[in-house]
């Protein structure tokens, strides 16, 4: 089967998209700028939420409220008529016309959150709260704003929690790999597919008997604790601390139906590589994982591109080393 | 009018009275600004005044014949922001003239100190304070026009800054949104049209690099700001550019195969944006000027802002207490004057329980009472509901004295300087104290506090855990020194005989187990320790009748029925009936023999 390699604006047209990434510099932003190039081709107009930061976007306790916008910030240019979340300090220094519209909730290393719409095309930083509630008293408010046809969400994986505030949203996963780490994305991604896919918990199990609950960091150590534990229902609460194998996953879902607290509706990967190519990461992956791959780097210039041909092929490969059981 | 005493831990967690707090869903920040500022009155005419205002939030309501006006009303209510720190300053319970402090619990005298903000520098404003300006304004306008003149003057709720209101309004799309404008600064036109003709400039001349881009090298940017490209085919691309047979490009390696390009602005586009830039600092200059003076002109309407804020928190909160009144059919108090040793309620509910009884299906007996003495004795069989009793008077009295309805069909009582609980089961204790000794500490604060001023205590099974001669001599002692002070009401749930000082104390009884049907039910239910638990409270709950039994002796001791409980709680029938036994045997020596009391009617 072969996979699309582009990706299409009707994906996120209409939805609260959600972008999470394994790490800092994952792609996660240079993914939601792409998405937005995407809409914008189509004339559609968003609304982009930063989920905060990692690095500078927290304000820890007690640290002062920053005067004004440091680099790290994330900038994008916006069009009239798009909404953004940004903070209360940075907006004198928004050239795009900010016209504020909802808030403030939250906070951040600049202050307040606030929801704001771009009266002219220009740049606007991007900022956001930390906390759940924050992100979906913002989200709500911009998916019922006339004209806006898609949120756009920037997120972290180590907040993901603040998904299940979200209403609908659709999960987007940026991965970036190169050589050297390749094998470790790959089963990065694998565990994510995992995970992201258990069904729901249901809390009446809870009330029905025992049960396994894993609050915190899941590790092998973690397992091993509980190895006792058989034949019971077993309820992942935070996905994003699952430090665990996929063969451990798959040791864990033989002793006990595996839950996840919310279900999550994942879309699928988009993967930057690096003196990689696609034949070759492909290898790492399972069919699965793999098929769930939406589109490589959305930068990758699509006519006569590498990738296109060579995803061909390598999906092809990848089968028939499947059907031999190599991987 | 004093000011509201924090309610002590121990007093809310034996009423859960803040479960009651929690279901006050005022709709504005400054609403809920006042539910956390829930205390404790000892102010008759205050009291009064928050009635008032329940009564008068719910006439304004009422007033809203039409339900389209009811929703805008709330709509406005929600919609409605909190302005900024400096300009807000609402702080008290919202009555006026407020002073002072008095002791709320024997144990707990310290007042809340309420802070007010300091005024603001308007310099550190910027567009967000405006916007929260010009949004509280929108809705408080809208408050405004809905109440009638009686609401208007009851919660002093004005409008005098149409002025402020217009000038704000000037920035924004939308009623609610903010932005400078140029009404705001006519001279921002002038710059604005600039910076649109130079970004029309800018990114016409992008869109042209692009479309170059695109007829030289066959490379489509799609509006995206760089491409990965092939390193061959990035590496051709910059050559021709630089043979200038199209736009220049800029380029980084990406991996060993591919380089990440971008277009290189050419002098057009750079000459076009650095003027943008030059504008933009020119609109920016602009735009602080007029937030500047916009700003002095929201200080200049301070005061008035503040008194919004203040009729805004009264009349939210209010109108919060007359929906929950509503909701759970609560009653205005009837407050009698203080010193007045008497409560009385009828059909007093304790809502936590009802609830609980509710979800487990089983019913709730309301509560009827009345205690026109100092001191009233309490007692009865074990699960009875003495301690309800206990809990659901707190609760009422905690209630009425937060200025808030309380759930019954009437309820009548003083005004209490303090109110305490001693012996709650479950209070944390500390210092090293047991039990006991956290009584003991207890008592003397609330002796001395009695002493003071009048107050309401309540004693759940006071020294119960010593013994049982002790005890019954502690209590007597406790229950004459408090008969003999003016105007607190002490009431005690017990087990333990007591007697009561000549007309300054009441004995009641709970009405108990049905002995008859409980005795039945053992008989012919014989395994009750294999139900489940809920089954067997249930059935307690269906054979105890939860009514309280003024007894009218000056002794108070009624059967606690704890044989035939235990043996309802599954206890195991052997050891029961050995109890029974024994408790036979001890009255058989207790009674007096025959001969004695022939001797004691002669000696009458």
């Amino acid at each position: 089967m072969l996979k699309p390699m582009s990706l299409d604006a009707a994906l996120f047209a209409g939805r609260v998209n959600f972008i999470a990434g394994f790490a800092a510099a994952s792609g996660k932003t240079m993914l939601a700028k792409a998405i937005l190039a995407l809409l914008r081709e189509k004339g559609l107009k968003c609304a982009l939420i930063s989920a905060g930061y990692e690095g500078g976007g927290r304000k820890p306790a007690g640290a002062p409220t920053l005067k004004m916008p440091s680099s790290e910030m994330p900038t994008f240019e916006v069009e009239k008529g798009e909404v953004f979340s940004t903070a209360a300090n940075a907006l004198p220094f928004l050239d795009c016309m900010p016209e504020l519209i909802a808030g403030p909730v939250g906070s951040s290393a600049l202050g307040p959150i606030v929801l704001a719409r771009a009266e002219r095309s220009g740049s606007a930083i991007l900022a956001g709260p930390a906390r759940s509630e924050a992100l979906a008293t913002l989200v709500e408010a911009a998916r019922h704003l006339r004209g806006i046809d898609a949120v756009i969400i920037d997120g972290t994986l180590d907040r993901l929690t603040q998904i299940s505030v979200l209403p609908d949203p659709q999960l987007y996963c940026a991965v970036r790999a190169d050589r050297a780490d390749c094998q470790q994305i790959a089963k990065r991604m694998a565990t994510f597919y995992q995970l992201v896919h258990l069904p729901k918990w249901d809390a009446s199990r809870a009330r029905e008997g025992e049960a396994l609950i894993f609050e915190g960091a899941l590790s092998s150590a973690t397992l091993e604790k509980h190895k006792s534990a058989r034949d019971i229902p077993i309820l992942i609460k935070d996905i994003t601390r699952v430090f665990l194998r996929p063969d451990e996953i798959a040791s864990l879902s033989a002793r006990g139906r595996l839950f996840i607290q919310q279900e999550i509706s994942f879309r699928g990967f988009v993967v930057a590589l690096r003196d990689i190519e696609p034949e070759e990461f492909m290898f790492y992956l399972p069919h699965d994982v793999a098929n769930s791959i939406l589109s490589w780097n959305p930068y990758e210039h699509e006519e006569g591109s590498r990738f296109t041909q060579q995803a061909q092929a390598a999906d092809i490969g990848r089968s028939a080393r499947y059907k031999r059981g190599d991987v | 009018m004093k000011k509201p005493l924090p309610v002590p831990p121990h007093v809310l967690s034996f009423s859960q009275a803040d479960s009651l707090f929690a279901r006050l869903a005022p709709l504005s920040p400054y609403g809920k600004e006042r539910v956390a500022e829930i205390g404790f009155f000892t102010d008759f005419e205050a009291l009064e005044s928050f009635y008032d205002d329940i009564e008068a939030a719910g006439a304004a309501l009422d007033s809203l014949e039409d339900a389209a006006r009811r929703d805008k009303l709330f709509w406005h209510l929600s919609r409605l922001t909190r302005i900024p720190e400096s300009l807000a300053a609402t702080s008290g319970n919202s009555a006026p003239g407020s002073s002072g402090a008095a002791n709320f619990s024997a144990s707990n005298s310290a007042a809340k100190k309420i802070s007010a903000s300091s005024p603001s520098n308007a310099d550190a404003w910027g567009l967000m304070e405006l916007f929260l300006v010009k949004k509280f304004l929108v809705h408080y306008k809208g408050i405004f026009e809905l109440l009638d003149d009686e609401a208007r003057t009851r919660f002093g709720f004005f409008f005098s800054t149409q002025e402020l209101l217009d000038v704000l309004a000037a920035g924004g799309s939308d009623a609610e949104s903010f932005s400078i404008s140029e009404r705001h600064e006519p001279a921002l036109a002038a710059v604005r049209a600039r910076i649109a003709r130079l970004s029309e400039t800018a990114l016409e001349r992008r869109r042209k690099l692009q479309e170059a881009a695109r007829t030289a090298y066959g490379i489509d940017f799609a509006g995206r700001e760089m491409l990965i490209l092939p390193v061959d085919k990035a590496l051709d691309a910059m050559g021709k550019g630089r043979l200038g047979q199209g736009p220049l490009l800029a380029a980084d390696p990406y991996d060993s195969r591919s380089m990440m390009i971008r277009l290189v602005p050419d002098t057009e586009l750079l000459e076009a944006e650095e003027a943008r830039r030059k504008a933009r600092d020119e609109e920016k200059l602009l735009e602080q000027a007029a937030i500047v003076r916009l700003s002095a002109l929201v200080v200049a309407a301070k005061d008035a802002l503040q008194s919004y804020c203040r009729a805004v928190k009264r009349f939210d909160y209010s109108l919060a207490q007359w929906k929950l009144a509503q909701e759970l059919g609560m009653v205005r108090p009837r407050l009698r004057a203080r010193g007045t040793a008497c409560i009385q309620c009828h059909g007093a509910r304790f809502i936590p329980l009802e609830e609980e009884c509710r979800e487990r299906g089983v019913a709730y007996m309301p509560l009827d009472f009345e205690l026109d003495t100092p001191v009233g004795i309490l007692s009865g069989s074990n699960m009875g509901g003495k301690t309800c009793v206990l809990q659901t008077l707190v609760f009422l009295q905690l209630l009425a004295q937060c200025g808030m309805f309380v759930p019954a069909a009437a309820f009548e009582t003083p005004v209490f300087g303090w109110i305490d609980v001693i012996g709650a089961a479950g209070e944390s204790r500390g210092r090293g104290l047991s039990a006991y000794g956290f009584e003991i500490r207890r008592l003397i604060e609330v002796l001395h506090a009695a002493k003071n001023e009048p107050g309401f205590a309540v004693f759940d099974e006071f020294a119960h855990t010593t013994s049982a001669k002790e005890a019954q001599a502690l209590m007597q002692a406790a229950v004459e020194q408090l008969a003999s002070l003016s105007g607190t009401v002490a009431l005690f749930a017990t087990h333990i005989e007591c007697s009561l000082p000549e007309g300054k104390g009441t004995a009641y009884r709970m009405a108990g187990l049905d002995s008859e049907r409980a005795r039945s039910i053992i008989e012919s239910t014989p395994a009750q320790s294999e139900r489940s638990l809920d089954a067997l409270l249930a059935q307690i709950n269906s054979l105890m009748r939860y009514k309280v039994i003024r007894t009218g002796k000056a002794s108070a001791h009624a059967k606690s029925d704890a044989l035939a409980v235990a043996r309802l709680l599954g206890l195991d029938k052997d050891l029961v009936d050995r109890a029974q036994e024994l408790l036979a045997e001890s009255d058989t020596r207790r009674a007096p023999p025959a001969q004695d009391k022939q001797k004691e009617r002669g000696a009458e």
